[in-house]
């Protein structure tokens, strides 16, 4: 349906519209400041008011345009579909695991799962680059440059 | 004549092993963090404080400046090889660099980058030996006014970047204005647009945005293709050559100029004067049709011009005191460790001191040099790591990097959301560089505005009626109207060759 440039170009004028109306409509429940010439709300109302009038531009001109607007947008097949949304897993579940596990365990297991799965390498090359990375961030991150970052269980071996 | 023999004394102090070897580690300790993204020099600089007190002066405060120029070097290296800018500055790094790469000239870009980041980092310290309180004094005729036609200047001229995109990239510059919105209102403190959140009562930081942007965006567009290699079947070369430094020097040395002169502005930002710096060198450039295709003039233009502005940086740090950024703050913070007060008092009381630093800028910058260089080639192997194996290395340091800055988790899933804009914005051919200048510059542009608009009791024309603003608001005008030129160009060729089609 959002094949080409001209449908993908309304369809994102209306949605960056939507979203300066929601930022504008938004802006007129900021409270009073501390004085000043102008209230704080009016340059979120400002910025949401040229988003409206942006994105409705880019829409109505997508809209009645006549050369040039049926360039094709080069959107994935459905296997890239598929790549992509594993990908966006896999990166999804690696923040969501490190607030919990830390960023040690973390990578471990997020580290060999996506070299295992993109490039289908042996366990050997995948565990071994996984150990390399954690190896690095307890190294450089954590002892090097005393970053305090969440290690989970691995705090209890001090 | 009298800072030629003050600079004399200052080398034959700055070059005692003692001094040597702390201005070697502060090098070091610089390229590091620069190339590690999300670490700035910043965070660099306080944390090795602890290990300056137990320093004399000089040393502490040549090692703490090295690793603030140093970053400036090290910023590169990922932008270039692996598309992830650590910083705001190395934006356009990554958008000319990254292209370059993908051609099998990631070793010459680097190499390019280390050679201008030399030569305009060297040139802004002569600009500091010699022109330091004459400069400086200038610099602070900069009020509020001057502030806002700057960063309005500055987001135009990106926003005019984006060619034939034209309304596509004021639409990015929105979004990230809008972004930058989110929390608490810089002058009154009010929440805006956080929508009952407490998470977003801390605001956005711009540097997940960038992360996500570029680096979470790649990982994406290569996972949907399945890439294999990102230089397949490319040759691959490892050095520049003398063509690439004969076709970019001319660039350094514009960019150095127009880097240091900038950077004598208190809180003018790197980010600002590389985007100005790749529009001047688009403008100037023999083949400006190169430019978001991998053009090595760009990137000679934008490491010159932003290791000139870290020099530039220190004019009104040593002459006034003043900091023009939160590394220099830091380091103001070690000077006054050691009971100094930079200043036109520093510069009486302690000549020295302040001349062996300022010596130790020039051999900082040629140990930077001569540990760049050798590592082009080491560094461009980079890229023939099949991409299976560095896509979750680019993630994992990337995502650290975002987390580092203020420890928060939400700031990871702020890079993932913006991952996934950047891989629509991408396939939508939206310009990202407006949406991040945008962001970094929104606080300062609008806490100016409001400074300039209580000043002027509300009358716009402020900033018409002092000279510096003025002036920039012309150009800001010039930019649009030639922005909107170039589509008319492009658009009128188009349709010639719409006729002669038929």
């Amino acid at each position: 349906m959002l094949s080409t440039r001209r449908s993908t170009d309304i369809a994102t004028g209306v949605f960056l519209a939507i979203l300066g109306l929601t930022a504008a409509v938004g802006s007129t429940g900021i409270g009073e400041g501390a004085g000043g010439q102008l209230h704080p709300r009016t340059f979120p109302m400002m910025i949401g008011g040229l988003m409206v009038i942006g994105g409705a531009s880019l829409a109505i001109r997508a809209a009645v345009a006549k050369s040039g607007s049926d360039k094709k947008i080069a959107w994935p097949d459905r296997s890239g579909w598929k790549l992509l949304s594993i990908a966006m897993a896999g990166l999804t579940v690696y923040v969501a695991i490190s607030q919990t596990l830390g960023f040690i365990i973390s990578s471990l297991i997020f580290v060999p799962w996506f070299i295992r799965y993109f490039g289908r390498y042996s366990h050997m090359m995948a565990w071994s680059c996984a150990v390399g990375i954690a190896a690095f961030i307890y190294l450089v991150f954590i002892r090097l440059l005393q970053l305090t970052l969440p290690i989970g269980p691995l705090s209890i071996l001090g | 004549m009298e800072a030629w023999s003050s600079l004399l004394d200052g080398f034959s102090a700055a070059i005692s092993p003692y001094n040597l070897l702390f201005a070697l580690i502060g090098c070091i300790a610089g390229t590091l963090v620069g190339v590690l993204p999300g670490l700035g020099p910043t965070a660099a600089i306080a944390m090795l404080l602890p290990l300056a007190t137990l320093l004399d002066p000089a040393p502490a405060i040549i090692m703490m400046a090295a690793i603030y120029y140093g970053a400036m070097y090290g910023g590169s290296t990922t932008s270039i090889l692996v598309n992830i800018p650590g910083e705001a500055s190395s934006v356009p790094t990554a958008m000319e660099g990254y292209q370059l790469t993908l051609q099998g000239r990631g070793g010459p870009a680097l190499g390019i980058s280390a050679i201008a980041s030399f030569v305009a980092g060297t040139l802004g310290v002569v600009g500091l030996t010699f022109f330091a309180p004459v400069l400086a004094r200038a610099a602070l005729a900069f009020g509020p006014p001057e502030y806002f036609a700057l960063t309005f200047l500055g987001i135009s001229l990106v926003v005019s970047l984006s060619g034939r995109s034209l309304g596509k990239g004021l639409l990015s510059a929105l979004l990230g204005l809008l972004t930058a919105m989110i929390g608490l209102d810089p002058l009154s403190g009010v929440a805006r647009l956080t929508f009952g959140s407490y998470q977003l009562m801390a605001g956005i930081d711009f540097v997940p945005i960038i992360m996500g942007l570029f680096a979470i965006s790649e990982i994406l567009v290569n996972a949907e293709k399945k890439t294999k290699m990102l230089l397949e079947g490319k040759n691959i070369e490892w050095l520049p050559t003398w063509q690439d430094i004969k076709d970019t020097w001319a660039a350094t040395f514009r960019s150095g100029f127009l880097g240091f002169f900038f950077g004598l502005i208190p809180g003018c930002s790197p980010a600002v004067t590389s985007f100005m710096a790749y529009d001047m060198e688009k403008r100037f450039s023999k083949h400006p049709e190169k430019f978001g295709k991998g053009a090595m003039d760009a990137v000679a233009a934008v490491e010159g011009s932003n290791n000139a502005t870290a020099s530039g940086g220190f004019v009104p740090l040593l002459a006034f005191g003043i900091p023009s950024g939160p590394a220099l703050a830091v380091l103001l913070g070690g000077f006054i460790m050691y009971g100094l007060q930079p200043g036109p008092r520093l510069m009486q009381e302690q000549p020295q001191l302040l001349w062996t630093i300022i010596a130790s800028m020039y051999i900082g910058n040629v140990i930077l040099l001569i540990l760049n260089l050798p590592l082009v080639g080491l560094w461009a192997r980079m890229a023939l790591i099949p991409f299976p194996i560095l896509g979750p290395f680019i993630t994992v340091f990337t995502l650290i990097g975002a987390f580092s800055l203020r420890y928060s988790f939400f700031d990871l899933w702020i890079a993932l959301l913006f991952g996934v804009v950047g891989y629509f914005m991408r396939k939508l051919e939206f310009p990202v560089a407006p949406l991040v200048l945008a962001t970094v510059l929104a606080s300062m542009m609008e806490t100016s505005f409001m400074q300039s608009i209580t000043m002027s009791r509300g009358s716009l024309l402020i900033f018409f009626t002092r000279p510096i603003s003025a002036a920039f608001m012309v150009l800001t005008i010039l930019s649009v109207a030639s922005g909107m030129l170039l589509i008319r160009k492009a658009k009128a060729k188009n349709i010639e060759l719409d006729e002669s089609d038929s």
